[in-house]
């Protein structure tokens, strides 16, 4: 089961200690290639994840799961305008992927399978283990039922992200970042971060204050002086309480943060740029600063979230537009990384926590479902591929998990799996988080 | 302190008595409480007991139950300011929203009031705009805020199972039916979460039909394990509002809160969603509601199997109920401790359990009681053989702590306006329809909508519900942007004053150099600011005096220089760990 390198390594002889001391910098380069430490020339390898994230549940059978004429589910179908010949959903297919579109309501849909089908991997029946959004975010995520395992964007963005300002960067702030989280950093609801980086966005107190703010803003030479105190203070706190364990862990993640922020303050000019203070950021904003975080090596690991909600519970119709709008600002996202030259090293989730149920409630809405889709981009997927599948009722169903296919004595394709697979896939060995759980390795196939 | 019994070193009693004041109070103690200790250890315990009768241990009981029910939430969109709440602004109808539920338990604890007062309580606690969201008794001539009141309509009367907010924070969509609700009550009062076990439906139910669900979750083996207790106590909050939210209120009132329906129309969301009952003040409870579950076919309401009428037997089924007692020393031991409740170790727990029990449900002794117990005095593991897990060692500073604890050492709060310009303008279609989204001045460190609260490791209520119990960049970021706020205002502050008015620099002048003054200071400092006994020609003060000199040479200038040491010295680990 064990594959190449540990989680969380470093390269061959260093601690992670190692890492975040003085030499922190100089072995940056060595590290940036990530675990497998892949050679220049060789093909490029993915160290790079964005987690493109409808929050809320969307109905997959609007469509990567296609259920049309299956009587026992209402899909997108159920909303269509008699009077309106164009507002017709509909099986596509683009590639070998069946896809079901509607040209009047959903066309953004359509142009991405038309732009991209071809590089876009779908996996449709995988079970959430749970109908709580909560619940269900957490597994997706983490591929964990408790909030103790970091979530994927988190632990790629840790182990590839050595030496950067920023493993990953959740934009979201859905994220569980657990023990890795020395290695990660937030935006804010309303990009905060901005301020924390540009003394020029900083808000003001009330005019009646008597001063205005930042009432002291170090230099750069103050702050270097203030982390040679840190880095040194931190140093006699850990010979009083290192025991090879948690302490140890603290001190580290206080040093690797310490060397973060000042990389932060450095080179956050990008961040300081796209981000608008007070400002929820759009999901079209988080796309466009995903790509150049990742473009300019910020971070290997970028978390976007639709600020729409998908939770439909009242009128599930609400599902076309967010749709519509999600594959839109997908289609520029896969666009840009690809003129940027990083789509082949940088895998796209395209991921919700959940689906909705086959059947609308009395509210003319859906509520939640145990099974969700996912799409993968990019990165060295292979795409033009659909795995895992449901059955008529929108259950899914057990899959080989070498292959991806339904396979009636194979596993129940759960969140464990999937995530214990994405680990794989980047070259890190899943068994020191997910030790009993089988990847699926489909998605290497 | 080598415990060879237990495989640990102790911390030392002063190390103990710094992390239990930040634990219980979020302050640091004072160097007079420190030397006191250090002299006998046995005031260690004296100084707990002082510790848990201070405001700032109410103030600390607020902190761990907005996070243990994530009840600040300031993301989310605050009910509007119209009609009888207009010319209040966003922040004062959040704060007052959100510390409805947090004040009575706060009172229950400060009043020494059993604990288990807070899901049997008979009243509540409101001020002007809680009051007149809800239309209970208040005397707004009083000078008192906060006032002990009653709920003026019919809903059961049971502590936080009664609070409005608590159930507007966590709402019941479609066809949940209150599950979440219940799950609520199984989860942080019970320590019993139904969502932590995975599901799994087979058989084809359909979720979106609810007679095909009622049938299943009697039926199915899958489903009964769960559903046989948490649908009785969903059944409980039926007369609750599904949701409240603002455009029902705005638009209720701007409608004029009544509207004709004998023209065929249906209220959208159904019968208990009338204008009348979205004006203030809000009519949130339905007595009429209360049976609806039959409707759905859903089970008679009971608590894990025992008959109770209403939430107010319930609460007194849930005060009586062991599992109660245990989640409560489970979460008191797991917000000191920095673990998740359920990670308490047993033992630990039951100990505590026992002593809670014993003590008629005092939460300032199961306060003290977790404070002094061994599991919380353990700085490391004698073996690095056999580390610490998780769950030991050194502790992280919540940001709630680190604005106090700053605003203890140096007088100064984060306070701001972050408002956009246009948020009370006349073109603003939101301010047309909901009024003002003026919050006004805020606490940056106490919000998530502008400030840095959950950035620095704390949650927000919403979306950022965990927190982050160790060092961040962003965390340092926000707590570097406070500390330096901080450092400038307390020098300047401090070198306005004569010496024995001034709060950190007593014994250097503006234009002091000497290196032996400097370092006199900076022991003190270290004294005040990290409970530190450090010597002027100490390793410790070799550090920081070398900070200061860098920074004087630097900007040629005592106050800056000091300015720069201060920022080094709120962000030293021992300010960030404890």
């Amino acid at each position: 089961m064990a594959r190449r390198t540990p989680h969380r390594r470093a390269a061959p002889g260093l601690s992670r200690r190692g890492l975040l001391s003085s030499t922190f910098a100089t072995l940056a380069g060595a590290l940036a290639a990530g675990p497998a430490g892949a050679t220049t020339g060789a093909p490029k390898a993915p160290k790079n994840l964005i987690w493109f994230f409808a929050n809320g549940g969307w109905d997959v059978t609007f469509c990567m799961d296609p259920k049309l004429g299956n009587p026992t589910i209402e899909g997108p179908e159920v909303d269509e305008v008699a009077g309106n010949p164009n507002d017709r959903n509909v099986r596509s297919t683009f590639g070998d992927l069946e896809i079901v579109t509607n040209e009047s309501r959903r066309p953004k849909v359509t142009r991405f399978f038309e732009d991209h089908g071809l590089d876009t991997l779908v996996i449709n029946g995988i079970w959430t283990g749970s109908i709580v959004h909560e619940g269900c975010r957490m597994r997706i995520l983490t591929g964990n039922s408790l909030a103790n395992v970091p979530d994927l964007p988190t632990q790629i963005g840790s182990a590839f992200g050595a030496g950067l300002p920023l493993g990953s960067v959740d934009m979201s702030g859905l994220g569980y970042q657990g023990r890795f989280a020395a290695s990660s950093g937030r935006v804010g609801a309303r990009s905060q971060l901005k301020a924390l980086l540009d003394p020029s966005s900083v808000f003001q107190p009330a005019p009646t204050a008597g001063y205005s703010l930042p009432l002291f803003t170090p230099s750069t030479g103050d702050r270097e002086a203030i982390d040679t105190f840190l880095r040194a203070r931190a140093a006699q706190l850990q010979s009083r309480v290192a025991d090879g364990g948690v302490n140890d862990q603290r001190v580290a993640d206080l040093l690797e943060s310490i060397d973060r922020r000042r990389l932060l303050h450095a080179q956050g000019d990008l961040l300081v740029d796209r981000l608008q203070i007070s400002t929820e950021p759009t999901l079209r904003t988080q796309a466009l600063t995903a790509v150049d975080l990742i473009t300019t090596q910020m971070c290997r690991s970028v978390m976007v979230s639709d600020i729409d909600s998908w939770d439909t519970h009242d009128i599930n119709a609400l599902q076309h537009d967010r749709y519509d709008n999600f594959f839109s600002v997908l289609g520029e996202l896969v666009t840009n990384l690809k003129a940027a030259g990083v789509f082949d090293e940088t895998v796209i989730v395209v991921a919700s926590e959940m689906t909705r149920t086959p059947r609308r409630n009395w509210k003319s809405g859906k509520d939640h479902w145990a099974h969700t889709s996912m799409l993968l981009l990019g990165g060295g997927i292979q795409g033009n591929r659909k795995i895992g599948a449901t059955d008529d009722a929108l259950e899914s169903m057990a899959v080989d998990m070498a292959t991806g296919e339904p396979f009636a004595g194979g596993e129940l394709l759960k969140y464990d799996n999937l995530a214990a697979g994405l680990l794989s896939f980047f070259d890190i060995d899943p068994a020191e988080i997910y030790p009993t759980i089988t990847p699926l390795d489909a998605l290497k196939a | 302190m080598h415990d060879p019994a237990a495989g640990v070193v102790r911390l030392l009693p002063e190390e103990h008595l710094v992390r239990a004041s930040i634990a219980l109070r979020g302050l640091r103690p004072t160097v007079a409480e420190l030397d006191a200790v250090r002299a006998d250890p046995a005031q260690l315990e004296v100084l707990v007991h002082q510790y848990v009768q201070s405001p700032e241990f109410g103030l600390t009981i607020k902190d761990m139950w907005a996070e243990v029910l994530l009840l600040r939430n300031d993301t989310f969109l605050q009910l509007p300011a119209l009609a009888e709440l207009e010319g209040y602004n966003l922040n004062q109808i959040y704060q007052s929203t959100t510390n409805e539920p947090l004040e009575l338990i706060a009172r229950i604890v400060m009043d020494d009031r059993p604990f288990t007062d807070i899901v049997t309580s008979q009243s509540m606690y409101a001020d002007d705009v809680v009051a007149k969201m809800y239309g209970v008794p208040y005397d707004f001539d009083s000078p008192e805020v906060w006032q002990e009141t009653w709920w003026r309509d019919e809903r059961p009367v049971a502590g936080i199972l009664s609070s409005a907010q608590v159930w507007r924070r966590w709402e019941s969509n479609g066809s949940n039916f209150h599950r979440g609700r219940a799950n609520l009550i199984a989860r942080e009062l019970l320590c019993e979460d139904f969502d932590h076990r995975d599901i799994l439906v087979a058989g084809g139910i359909n979720i979106a039909d609810e007679a095909a669900v009622a049938y299943a979750v009697r039926t199915q083996p899958a489903c009964v394990g769960c559903h046989a207790a948490l649908d009785p106590l969903a059944g409980y909050f039926w007369g609750y509002k599904q949701l409240i939210h603002r455009n029902f209120v705005g638009q209720s009132i701007n409608a004029g809160c009544e509207w004709d329906w004998s023209n065929g129309a249906q209220p959208e969301f159904g019968p208990s969603y009338l204008y009348e009952y979205y004006c203030y003040p809000l009519q949130q409870y339905n007595v009429a509601d209360e049976f609806l579950y039959a409707q759905w076919g859903l089970p008679e309401p009971s608590y894990y199997g025992t008959p109770a009428k209403d939430l107010a037997e319930v609460g007194q089924l849930i005060a009586d109920d062991p599992r109660f007692s245990e989640c409560q020393a489970r979460q008191f031991f797991g917000y000191y401790a920095q673990i998740d409740p359920n990670l308490v170790p047993a033992d630990t727990a039951l100990a505590l359990q026992a002593d809670f029990e014993a003590s008629g449900f005092d939460a300032k002794a199961l306060a003290v009681q977790a404070v002094l117990h061994p599991s919380f005095t353990v700085l490391r593991s004698d073996d690095p053989a056999a580390p610490l897990p998780l769950h030991g060692g050194l502790h992280a500073i919540r940001p709630e702590q680190y604005a106090r604890i700053v605003a203890q050492l140096t007088g100064y709060r984060w306070w701001a306006v972050a408002d956009r310009q246009d948020c009370d303008a006349a073109g603003n279609n939101t301010v047309q329809v909901y009024g003002t989204q003026c919050w006004e001045t805020i606490d940056l460190s106490d919000s998530d909508l502008y400030g840095f609260r959950a950035m620095a490791g704390g949650v927000d209520g919403q979306v950022v519900t965990r927190p982050i119990h160790t060092a961040t960049p962003t965390k340092l970021l926000a707590l570097e942007a406070l500390a330096s706020d901080a450092a400038g205002f307390v020098v300047s502050a401090d070198f306005a004053l004569p010496p024995a008015e001034r709060r950190l620099l007593g014994l250097v002048e503006a234009d002091t150099t000497d290196e032996a003054a400097i370092r006199a200071q900076l022991v003190a400092l270290h004294a005040v600011v990290l409970g530190e006994r450090a010597e002027a020609a100490g390793p410790e003060v070799d550090l920081s005096y070398a900070l200061w000199a860098t920074a004087f040479a630097a900007h040629a200038d005592a106050p800056d220089a000091w300015r720069v040491a201060l920022i080094g010295l709120l962000q030293d680990p021992r300010m960030l760990f404890y």
